[in-house]
């Protein structure tokens, strides 16, 4: 094996709109001898989309329709042109905490209390199929760690619970994928190093405390993981990698407004799969306090600020912009892995996307109903071009049980799963939901209180929000409540429910409506 | 951490280390004396028990047992003795506690959470390893390279200097990332780490000037003798770790085994001796700052090399100089007026500038000006504005002044401005640094100047005449660290003032209302004003309490854009109205008046607050019960001595905890 001289690059990083970087020569790779044998058939990669701030439900449910007749809502829009190639899941629930701070941590291990081990799911699959290529996995972020709240910005953690922070800069990502990983020259002085302070180690810290001795014992560890990992992209270095695919794709490492790093890093996505660098991706768009401005799309102010579109007004429509761009990314990354041959077959086919938020609404936090959508052929495990709305609300941690389970890797449980989600992989056929029993009705009213029944669903007009009731003679009641009404009964979580409510209402126009609730009870 | 610390088994540590804490209370659970739960039944659990939970307090947690090492329990408690010792509790509607009473809660939490068995102690001291920040300083003061890590601003790096890929570290409990215990809890990322020192050593490998400091040579020899690596291996032991003469020979010798065995394969005595040069520095004894155990649950003095370490890395965050060296290694440094005159040295020196560049720059946050992209307006403004709150900062050490300068100073930094002639000479120190000095300190700020000189100079200490300018809150790097980007936020501003400055907690707010809400609870008023909407927005009574607080503090910041620009109405013109009233009852009517009356009420919290900062940041982990006596009497000397940074500084050096160790 021959290997390049080791240096890391010493110019400084080009920054600013519209730099693009020129890709090192990257003729390593094609060394003689020692090619492994390819794989009978094309293993299945992972790739997370998180996108914090939750959505605004009006302009994400979808209405009406069946399983495979639906019309895309206001936000799945730029998905039309892949409506055949994506999956869109309803009615799966995450309960537990709904901060900023544990929506991300929440959304990946599905455990309810911060406290608890965050072991995320695509780790447990990393941690099984991570050893056959050259990195076990990466992780990616578009928005900058907050110092004072980190976690708010990390979506995976390993076995020890240890956070795994997202790398920000395409041209590092760049770097760990296609230079790190075949410096070979410097990975065998590193090994050298490390295997030298190890060996050094029995004769040291003779003098250190019972504690620190721990804290030491924990650094030789992690001494042995760097060895360990170093030694895995040895043994999987890709032998049939060329410049070539490089040109293909062209991750064009823009490091420029908040949009063109985006697109590097999916294109970086794209590339990894294809020279099988890795299998598992995790990448946070954006995360659920970002304060990110996506002015490159005209939105000056804050995504976490308009996300808050209930108390903040007049921020809807850039809302509901970022969130539309956000949709628009996963086309871009669809359409990039289906434009790809991968054997006979396009890297699209082989690969796994849970494109989502980890909470629904975004001013109220909820968690009910999580905008989701699961996209890539999977190897064949997943039937696409659906909206599939479960009749019962699912607990969230059973799709993630299920998607480990398409990775292949077999787990009894995640977080509070209670087992698999069934109509991943063909058409379910769901009874259609919430029929109509002819029961939706004011069962009572006196002129101030009243009490009916009827389907839950989020409305809007001019920039204000309202729920409206629907009941049996295709009439809705209005409901419009103050925000701490809603807040504290919690009340959004039943959209898409039938419910009985309870409350005041009053005469507005001959109609009534709903001026604030006292009960709300969600039908069995 | 409790798991981490009793359980034996290396896995289940490894998988706890994330949250590991110190152990600061070795006894677990004991019974809560009755004369002391009496108390807490009869005044306090009638409002805060589990159901009613008045403010989301619930004391009867506290009822059954002390638990020590439950973390909640020991701050729930602090809590508790807090507002009763002050007498805010219980509120003046209800029947308020005997002065027997309040002493017998005082003296059990004295008893309990200051005292171990009756005698002072600082709890367990944390192990530290170098932060990145503290690795390259050190790296670039033994070895004489230069290394930056990579931040946004364009064009501020050497162009020859090393640039490290080691990630930023994230902070831990104390509020700052040189925290021991958070990071004990991660993984290093010891690639990243290797590579920088791999860099390092190459550069150093290749500079006569580097050499000679280290070894009296000016290159590598190719062809060293068995006896001159050796020599040359303890020389650089004993350069780089930080440690007694013994342990360099221990150190030297078992490297000096592995060098032998690498020469035979490699054939250079050069290569080699810069590969085990490389394992030195990625050992523990560089990586870490490894004091000698005792074993002891009581604190002991520590030896002259470790205050020697402890110290260097407070002020300069990097390793002792040679003088420092000098003075530990025949322990004269332990003495109280050599420690003192150390002290002043390293205060003097334009290494301090570490003090405003890591603990200035995470306390107030300033460094997100040049590290996150959030922030960034353009390249020369954000490096103007970031080093104004820089130098403003240094100027405190600098000049000897009073930290409440943060609030109001008749002084500032101003970009593009001449030096004044400053009239209140007699407050600053006669040790004026040459400018040149600084361009050491700000090599960043050197190479602009060499490169570009009419394009960059760093900004002049300038004597405020103005209403609007002085002290830090109201400097650009504040103002716009507190905005977001083209939209300032009261509530923010308060907060950070609130959080930061003052030092309270606020608890994160209750569900509120929106502005919409309480814009129709104001039907008289035609276009309600900002200060209108936000006063009813929070008329809510669990509001008031914090909200009385924040509101005033940022509404009367309005008048700063958020740039930090001065403004006489909002963006859609209307006028924009900064007077408010404050928590006392005072009106202001200018940021001036407004940050006097800050002053008159907070100015010991403000003290305190800057001061245990500084204590969490020197220590290295966060403000514990137990170290209330040595904060106590600190802040004599600062109440005593005009708050002067620089005495908090000497104090907490010359305190106990700083000059102790204990290892349970």
């Amino acid at each position: 094996m021959s290997g390049k001289s080791y240096q890391i690059p010493r110019r400084s990083f080009l920054r600013g709109a519209g730099v693009s970087i020129a890709l090192p020569f990257l003729d390593i790779m094609e060394s003689e001898g020692s090619a492994k044998e390819s794989p009978k058939s094309s293993p299945t990669r992972l790739c997370v989309l998180y996108k914090g701030c939750g959505v605004n439900p009006h302009s994400w449910d979808i209405v009406g329709g069946t399983e495979t007749s639906f019309e895309l809502s206001r936000i799945l829009q730029p998905l039309k042109a892949v409506k055949d190639d994506i999956l869109i899941l309803g009615n799966l629930d995450n309960e537990g905490v709904s901060s900023h701070m544990d929506a991300p941590g929440t959304f990946m291990s599905a455990t309810k209390h911060k406290d608890a081990n965050r072991y995320s799911f695509d780790q447990r699959i990393a941690d099984v199929i991570g050893h056959e290529t050259p990195i076990k996995s990466l992780q990616l972020t578009a928005d900058q760690v907050w110092k004072q709240h980190p976690w708010l910005n990390i979506l995976s953690y390993d076995q020890a619970n240890q956070p795994l922070q997202g790398q920000y800069d395409p041209q590092r990502v760049f770097d760990l994928l296609f230079k790190d990983t075949t410096e070979f020259r410097r990975q065998t002085e590193v090994l050298s190093v490390l295997d030298g302070v190890k060996d050094a180690s029995s004769k040291l810290n003779r003098k250190a405390s019972a504690q620190d001795r721990m804290i030491l014992e924990h650094y030789y560890e992690s001494i042995h993981e760097v060895e360990a990992s170093i030694q895995q992209s040895r043994r999987n270095y890709r032998n049939d990698f060329s410049d070539k695919k490089l040109d293909e794709i062209d991750p064009n490492l823009r490091i420029g407004h908040l949009g063109e790093r985006i697109k590097s890093m999916l294109d970086l996505i794209t590339l990894a799969f294809w020279t099988d660098s890795t299998r598992v991706f995790s990448f946070m768009l954006a995360n659920t306090n970002s304060r990110s401005h996506y002015d490159f799309m005209g939105v000056n102010a804050e995504f976490h600020y308009v996300s808050h579109h209930v108390r903040n007004k007049n921020v809807l429509p850039d809302y509901d912009k970022i969130n539309i761009w956000h949709a628009s990314q996963l086309r871009y990354l669809v359409e990039k892995l289906k434009s790809i041959q991968d054997q006979d077959q396009t890297l699209f086919d082989n690969s796994l996307i849970l494109w989502g938020s980890g909470i629904k609404h975004g001013d109220y936090h909820s968690l009910t109903d999580l905008p989701l959508i699961l996209t890539g052929g999977a190897s064949g495990k997943l039937e696409l071009g659906r909206h599939l709305r479960y009749p019962e609300a699912q607990p969230y941690a059973n799709l993630l049980l299920s998607l480990m389970r398409i990775m292949g890797v077999e787990n009894s449980s995640i977080g509070d799963s209670t087992g698999e989600l069934t109509g991943l992989s063909e058409k379910a056929n769901f009874k259609s939901q919430n029929i109509d029993d002819g029961s939706w009705e004011v069962i009572n009213s006196d002129g101030a209180t009243l009490t009916a029944k009827g389907l839950l669903r989020i409305s809007i007009e001019a920039d204000t929000e309202y729920y409206q009731l629907r009941l049996s003679d295709q009439s809705d009641l209005e409901i419009r409540i103050p925000y701490m009404n809603n807040h504290k009964l919690r009340f959004d979580r039943c959209v898409g429910k039938v419910v009985t409510i309870t409350g005041n209402y009053e005469d507005r126009g001959g109609k009534k409506t709903v001026v604030s609730l006292t009960k709300v009870e969600l039908q069995k | 951490m409790k798991n981490w610390i009793q359980n034996e088994s290396k896995r289940i540590c490894l998988s706890s280390l994330w949250v590991l804490l110190p152990l600061q209370f070795a006894c677990s659970s004991e019974r809560l004396p009755d004369q002391v739960s009496a108390i807490l039944v009869d005044n306090c659990i009638g409002c805060h028990d589990d159901t009613q939970s008045e403010a989301g307090i619930d004391l009867t947690k506290l009822l059954h047992t002390i638990d020590l090492t439950d973390e909640t329990i020991v701050k729930r408690w602090t809590q508790v003795e807090r507002v009763v010792s002050r007498g805010e509790m219980p509120p003046e509607s209800e029947t308020q506690l005997m002065p027997k009473e309040t002493e017998r809660i005082k003296d059990f939490y004295r008893d309990q959470f200051i005292l171990r068995n009756g005698q002072a102690h600082f709890g367990t001291t944390p192990l530290r390893r170098l932060t990145r920040y503290e690795l390259h300083n050190t790296l670039e003061d033994l070895l004489l390279v230069d290394i930056k890590d990579e931040t946004i601003l364009q064009g501020t790096q050497h162009q020859e200097a090393i640039i490290s890929k080691i990630p930023a570290d994230l902070p831990g409990n104390s509020g700052f990332n040189n925290d021991g215990w958070r990071l004990a809890s991660l993984n290093p990322p010891l690639r990243e780490i290797a590579d920088t020192i791999h860099l390092a050593l190459e550069d150093f490998a290749g500079n006569p000037e580097g050499l000679n400091k280290v070894f009296g040579l000016k290159e590598i020899p190719t062809k060293a003798s068995p006896e001159q690596a050796k020599l040359l291996i303890l020389n650089f032991t004993k350069h780089t770790c930080r440690c007694s003469s013994n342990r360099s020979e221990e150190i030297a010798a078992t490297y000096h085994a592995q060098y032998l065995t690498d020469l035979e394969e490699s054939g250079s005595s050069e290569k080699s001796l810069l590969s085990i040069f490389e394992r030195i520095l990625i050992s523990p004894d560089f990586l870490y700052r490894i004091e000698a155990s005792q074993n002891s649950k009581s604190p002991y003095p520590i030896q002259g090399i470790e205050l020697a370490t402890r110290l260097s890395y407070f002020l300069w965050s990097s390793t002792p100089d040679d003088e420092l060296l000098r003075l530990a290694a025949d322990d004269s440094l332990l003495k109280d007026d050599v420690l003192t005159q150390q002290i002043e040295r390293l205060l003097n020196s334009p290494k301090r500038v570490a003090i405003s560049e890591n603990f200035a720059a995470q306390w107030l946050g300033f460094n997100e000006l040049i590290t996150n992209t959030e922030y960034m307006e353009n390249e020369k403004w954000n490096r103007e504005t970031y080093d104004e709150a820089l130098y403003f900062f240094d100027e405190l050490i600098r000049g000897k002044r009073s930290l409440l300068d943060l609030v109001s100073s008749n002084w500032i930094y101003r970009r593009g401005s001449e030096k004044s002639n400053s009239s209140d000479g007699a407050n600053i120190s006669t040790q004026t640094l040459p400018s040149e000095t600084y361009a050491t300190i700000f090599p960043n700020a050197l190479w602009l100047r060499q490169q570009k000189p009419n394009k960059y100079k760093p900004p002049n200490l300038i004597q405020v005449t103005s209403d609007r300018e002085g002290g830090i809150i109201t400097s650009p790097a504040i103002m716009r660290l507190t905005a977001s980007k083209n939209r300032t936020s009261p509530i923010r501003r308060g907060v950070w003032i609130l959080e930061n400055l003052v030092g309270k907690q606020l608890e994160p707010p209750p569900n509120i209302p929106s502005l919409e809400e309480a814009k129709q609870r104001l039907p008289l008023i035609e276009n309600p004003s900002v200060a209108q909407l936000l006063q009813q927005h929070v008329s809510q009574p669990q509001c008031v309490a914090c909200h009385q607080a924040i509101d005033p503090l940022g509404l009367g910041l309005e008048n700063y854009s958020s740039n930090g620009d001065w403004r006489t109405q909002y963006p859609n013109q209307s006028a924009i109205e900064s007077v408010g009233v404050m928590p006392n009852g005072k009106r202001f009517s200018t940021p001036k008046e407004l940050k006097q009356i800050l002053l008159d009420i907070y100015r010991d919290e403000i003290a305190m607050n800057a001061l245990q900062r500084l204590y969490a940041y020197a220590m290295g982990r966060e403000v514990q019960p137990f170290d209330r006596d040595t904060l106590n009497l600190i802040m004599d000397h600062l109440r005593r001595d005009n708050y002067r940074l620089t005495t908090a500084i000497k104090q907490i050096a010359l305190s106990k905890p700083f000059r102790h160790r204990q290892d349970r």
